[in-house]
């Protein structure tokens, strides 16, 4: 009996040192691989090792054709652009179907599938001119009926990014020519319309079923659905017929679907992958210094925030929301969580947006004592316990959460942090069953609206972001800002929205996270959309 | 296994002056008492030795490698690793301890009882430790702590639940060889009640065996509390444990990975010494 028990406990130690050796090897490995094909990357690392939103094509190195295989965490389940939201499905369906107008990777508002467009003086008659010799991937002409017939269909459907501009009517004036009329003036309206959602598809789907359409799409963009499983990868060949001559210079675009984050940097690593879409903050420096890869890296829409549930007994109390923000050290946040990848934030708009107004609105400081100030002047002098809701396996999250919980302590509010699983996490907020959660806000057009009317319309969809917030003053700006025309008038409203914002806090806004992917050194040519989208017309693979 | 008599439990002093010297004269269990002692005071003193609170943040100076100020670096709060460490160790020894006492007097017990009376009490203690032995360890414990949520309650719970099983086991097969025995026959027909008979002449001859199995058991209890903190359903932040430690770090391995490395060989340490008493403690009893 006792060599049994004897042998048992050597089970455990020897266990546990081969779990330790596991974890060396693992570490020395990755080192290895990284530096052990030098000779490889050769002159490309330099080069790509700066490739920013937009690198040059350089054909000496890199040749047409090739496969371009992309790592993602999620797969496509649909290509219906009017039903669906998500980045998973956002990203293929950009593809695939292109819209009027587009956006740089600046975030400017550019023509695309129009030539031009014009808005009149009361900004209520939109025209849109065709480019000439744009064909659909089926190789028929595109007219501005099939751009009726789109944007009616999604007016008619409604959907997750509907168009919020009240229409009067969608017209072709020829075959060319695309006349909207609007009932009231909506300034938002060009750039929802550079939106994926608002993308062209064929009058009638082509004369096929909806269903049936959206399994074989055909589209205008640079790149033909070949083959796809909803729940794994899909394979996109190139669009014989895109519009812009001899683009893409891949052959085909594989979204490989990786579920796991860490698998997806080794997959990187290893070179089975050409880029991965989810790269965590805290492995960018990895993968920068990696000897082949690289990190493409852009300004992006997206706010990280803390969320107060305004509805809560101790969060309804502004004071209450002002005592935590001055005693949250964002600054310091930002630094130890992001790495140099991040900003940080002041108002609600990130800076790649327009009328963010992040040089004049004054968000509370970092002032412990004046936190204390604050507190005291509540209903909750003496301090309370609560409760941060954070979704799990997100390990920036997860940090900041310990910090706001340090913070909290400071100025005697007891959190306790409450980490559940994603599925589960977003079940309880849209229920509202959270005191305060850490979560972003992103603009889905480069638009302060886009960002704004979601996180601070008490009757739209999502209700101030599940805040719940309710502000007379400030849907009244929201309102203002969505009629008036670009301009000085509009830039004063949102600054004045965002102050209140800022003054109120029902969020606090952490930090401006850019948008990271990491890629393969001898990648060429990739762009990187403030939206987290990639455009691959340009890529080449080299050796 | 040779079993011991009862009654070579004569004079106490001299008894124990016998022991220390046997204990001297055994390398491992020595070699695992020091280890054992020089953690667990460390674990006393870290409030004297460091200067830092372990969860005091500062974040103007975060995954600082190891210096002379902070000895083993900081983490990406700032906080500073060695002091985090040492109270790890109080928080998951703590937790290991008070999470034993109740399964071991309640398996030792029962499986007296059993081993003792055999009979249906056996078949129904048997039944139960046999149902429970077929049930993997970790699917109870992640069970149990996802039904009673994250923390140190899941664990305590968890092992009330199947903690007893190894000591009744081991008792009974123990407490079975012992009943044969001609002494118990004779305390038997000299009148003594069972209880007295089981509590007075046999736990003495019970207890070395199940000691060592609680040496063992203690190591797997660690690593199941390390294994939870890892997941994210153990211990709660801001509270220091190894486990949460090493998936911090995970991050950084490649980068830091001291931050990751230092909490599991915290753990691998504790895990040597407790085996090497168990071990030695099995050395002593069986030679005497």
């Amino acid at each position: 009996m006792s060599k049994k028990y004897a042998f048992s406990r050597k089970l455990w130690v020897t266990g546990i040192c081969t779990l330790l050796i596991l974890v060396l090897v693992a570490g020395c490995s990755g080192g290895q691989s990284s530096s052990g094909s030098n000779e490889n990357a050769g002159q490309n690392t330099n080069q790509a090792g700066q490739t920013e939103g937009n690198t040059g094509a350089n054909p000496d190195q890199a040749a047409t054709g090739g496969t371009f295989v992309y790592g993602r965490p999620a797969a496509v389940n649909s290509f219906d652009l009017h039903n669906q939201i998500t980045a998973n499905n956002a990203f293929a369906i950009d593809k695939v179907f292109e819209s009027l107008l587009s956006f740089n990777s600046d975030g400017e508002i550019v023509d695309w599938l129009a030539e031009s467009h014009s808005v009149s003086e009361d900004g209520l008659t939109y025209t849109f001119v065709l480019r000439d010799g744009v064909k659909f991937s089926n190789g028929t002409d595109v007219t501005a009926e099939d751009a009726v017939f789109s944007l009616e269909r999604h007016l008619e459907v409604g959907g997750p990014l509907a168009i919020a501009a009240k229409v009067d009517s969608v017209k072709a004036q020829d075959a060319k020519t695309l006349v909207i009329t609007l009932q009231e003036a909506y300034t938002p309206f060009l750039s929802e319309l550079s939106n994926f959602s608002n993308g062209i598809i064929p009058k009638d789907f082509g004369g096929v079923s909806e269903e049936e359409f959206f399994k074989q799409p055909v589209g205008t963009g640079p790149f033909v659905v070949e083959s796809w499983d909803p729940t794994g990868d899909v394979t996109f060949t190139k669009n014989p017929y895109y519009w812009q001559e001899g683009k893409p210079y891949i052959d085909k675009l594989v979204y490989k679907l990786i579920e796991d984050d860490s698998q997806a940097i080794n997959q990187l690593k290893a070179g089975e992958v050409d880029a991965i879409e989810s790269l965590a903050l805290q492995n960018a420096n990895e993968i920068k210094e990696g000897a082949d890869t690289a990190v493409a890296e852009n300004g992006s829409w997206v706010t990280e925030q803390i969320f107060f549930n305004t509805l809560d007994e101790h969060f309804a109390d502004v004071h209450v929301r002002r005592a935590l923000a001055q005693a949250i050290d964002r600054e310091g946040l930002t630094n130890a969580l992001t790495f140099g990848y991040a900003q940080t934030a002041t108002s609600l708009l990130p800076t790649a947006i327009p009328y963010n107004s992040n040089d004049t609105v004054k968000a509370l400081e970092f002032n412990v004592e004046a936190a204390k100030q604050e507190l005291a002047q509540s209903a909750y002098p003496n301090g309370f316990s609560t409760k941060l809701l954070i979704a799990s396996g997100n390990s920036s999250r997860a940090q900041a959460a310990q910090i706001i919980q340090a913070a909290g302590k400071e100025i005697g509010i007891n959190i306790e942090i409450e980490s559940i699983e994603l599925a589960a996490f977003r079940e309880r907020f849209f229920a509202y069953d959270f005191s305060m959660m850490i979560n972003s806000g992103q603009a889905d057009s480069p638009e302060a609206n886009s960002i704004i009317a979601f996180q601070t319309d008490p009757d739209g969809f999502s209700k101030s972001y599940w805040t719940h917030y309710t502000n007379d003053e400030v849907t009244k700006l929201l309102r203002e800002g969505q009629k008036t025309q670009d301009g000085e008038e509009r830039a004063a409203t949102y600054a004045q929205l965002l102050q209140i914002l800022a003054d109120e806090v029902p969020y606090i806004p952490l930090y401006y996270p850019e948008i990271l992917k990491g890629v393969r050194s001898s990648v060429d040519g990739l762009i990187v959309l403030p939206n987290g989208s990639l455009r691959f017309e340009e890529v080449r693979i080299g050796q | 296994m040779k079993t011991i008599s009862a009654h070579n439990l004569t004079g106490p002093s001299r008894k124990s002056q016998g022991t220390l010297r046997r204990i001297l004269k055994n390398p491992t269990l020595l070699g695992g008492i020091i280890m054992l002692a020089i953690l667990v005071l460390l674990a006393i003193l870290i409030p004297v030795i460091s200067p830092y609170d372990p969860s005091a943040q500062d974040l103007r100076a975060f995954l600082q490698p190891p210096s002379a100020e902070h000895w083993l670096g900081t983490d990406q709060l700032g906080r500073d690793l060695f002091t985090r460490l040492i109270y790890a160790a109080r928080t998951d020894l703590t937790i290991m301890v008070l999470a034993e006492i109740i399964p071991f007097c309640t398996g030792v017990f029962l499986g007296m009882l059993a081993g003792y009376y055999g009979k249906w009490i056996d078949n129904i203690i048997s039944l139960v430790t046999d149902t429970f032995v077929a049930f993997p360890f970790y699917l109870i414990v992640i069970i149990v702590a996802f039904a009673s949520g994250a923390g140190q309650r899941g664990i305590f719970i968890t092992f009330m639940l199947v903690g007893w099983i190894v000591f009744a086991r081991v008792t009974r097969g123990v407490t079975v060889s012992l009943r044969q025995q001609e002494w118990v026959a004779s305390a038997q027909t000299l009148g003594l009640s069972g209880i007295r008979i089981m509590f007075r002449h046999i736990l003495p001859n019970v207890l070395p065996q199940a000691v060592v199995v609680l040496m063992t058991d203690m190591v797997g209890l660690l690593v199941a509390i390390v294994t939870l903190g890892y997941l994210g359903i153990g211990i709660a932040p801001p509270t220091p444990d190894w486990g949460t430690m090493i998936s911090d770090g995970q991050s950084f391995i490649t980068t830091a990975w001291w931050l990751s490395a230092m909490p599991g060989l915290a753990v691998v340490y504790t895990g040597i010494a407790l085996s090497l008493v168990g071990d030695g403690l099995a050395d002593l009893w069986r030679r005497r």
